[in-house]
């Protein structure tokens, strides 16, 4: 069954880099839904079904982090793997963010075949 | 800090977010310092501020049929005018070099914040960012234009107060 995917990013470029490397993949991937930062994420989590999370930590309104942890702590959603696509390079914020529960972490820059690679491992 | 060490964080950052994310080379030219505004440029500045023990801002300057290039070539798509992808391209090609920048400066100065990026599209401007204190500029040549990455830092400077610094800091003519 095709996942859904939702990019949580306040860049629309990065939004827009992301959903056409997601295109490019082999990956049973279905609709992409984006958001602005986690507050909006939340909001489209309660309206779709969402099956991946790719997530920046930097954000306006609610971080990636605070994303992350709302959604884990709702047990419909708990089981949404959420890989983490961000300049953030401070150790401390990735490893909070995989003690999260995050499955994954790629910096920015990204190559489209490094994207493709953690999904592969992940979905 | 040492400038030499800060000009090489630039020009890794700048050369990996150019081939990572574009597959464009860039070269890096001498790196020099500059005070007080700056020269008038045409064109597009996108400005990242930096915040925690050290603040200041980060800002990439380049003419806009740069820009057009830079954006055509991370949307696959072909840009005419500065519109709205072009200054989103921008911003994003900003808080990637100064997010760098940022991660290897954090490891001799402690944790530091980014703020979100601001573009500005002008003729005949000039900024001040940091007040008269002195910017590191280290210019880049891509696809045969200008670039410029300019990196202002202060030792523990409020960042309210380098946010209204900002505020009043673009000036026109």
């Amino acid at each position: 069954m095709a996942l859904d995917v939702l990019i949580v990013d306040d860049s629309a470029a990065i939004r827009k880099i992301l959903t056409r490397v997601l295109a490019q993949t082999n990956l049973a991937l279905g609709r992409i839904h984006e958001a602005n930062d986690g507050q909006e994420a939340l909001e489209r989590m309660r309206t779709e079904t969402v099956g991946l999370v790719l997530s920046d930590i930097n954000m306006p309104n609610m971080d990636g982090l605070e994303f992350l942890k709302a959604l884990k702590s709702n047990p419909a959603w708990q089981n949404i793997p959420v890989m983490m696509v961000t300049t953030e390079g401070s150790q401390d914020k990735v490893l909070l963010a995989l003690k999260l529960g995050a499955v994954g972490y790629v910096k920015k820059p990204f190559t489209p075949d490094q994207i493709k690679e953690k999904l592969t491992g992940i979905v | 800090m040492d400038e030499a060490k800060i000009t090489e964080m630039v020009r890794a950052a700048t050369e990996e977010v150019f081939r990572t994310m574009l597959n464009m080379d860039v070269e890096a030219g001498e790196s020099y310092t500059e005070h007080g505004a700056s020269e008038s440029y045409d064109g597009l500045v996108a400005l990242v501020g930096i915040a925690g023990a050290w603040t200041g801002t980060g800002s990439v300057y380049c003419n806009s049929e740069l820009a057009m290039r830079i954006t055509s070539t991370m949307f696959m798509t072909e840009e005419t005018s500065v519109n709205l992808e072009v200054l989103d391209a921008m911003s994003e090609l900003a808080n990637m070099i100064v997010g760098n920048v940022k991660s290897m400066l954090e490891t001799e100065l402690g944790p530091l914040g980014l703020s979100i990026p601001t573009v500005i599209y002008g003729r005949n401007y000039r900024a001040l960012s940091g007040g008269n204190r002195e910017r590191l500029v280290v210019p880049f040549r891509c696809e045969e234009q200008r670039l410029d990455v300019k990196i202002c830092l202060v030792r523990g400077l409020a960042s309210s107060a380098v946010g209204t610094r900002f505020a009043g800091a673009l000036h026109t003519h």
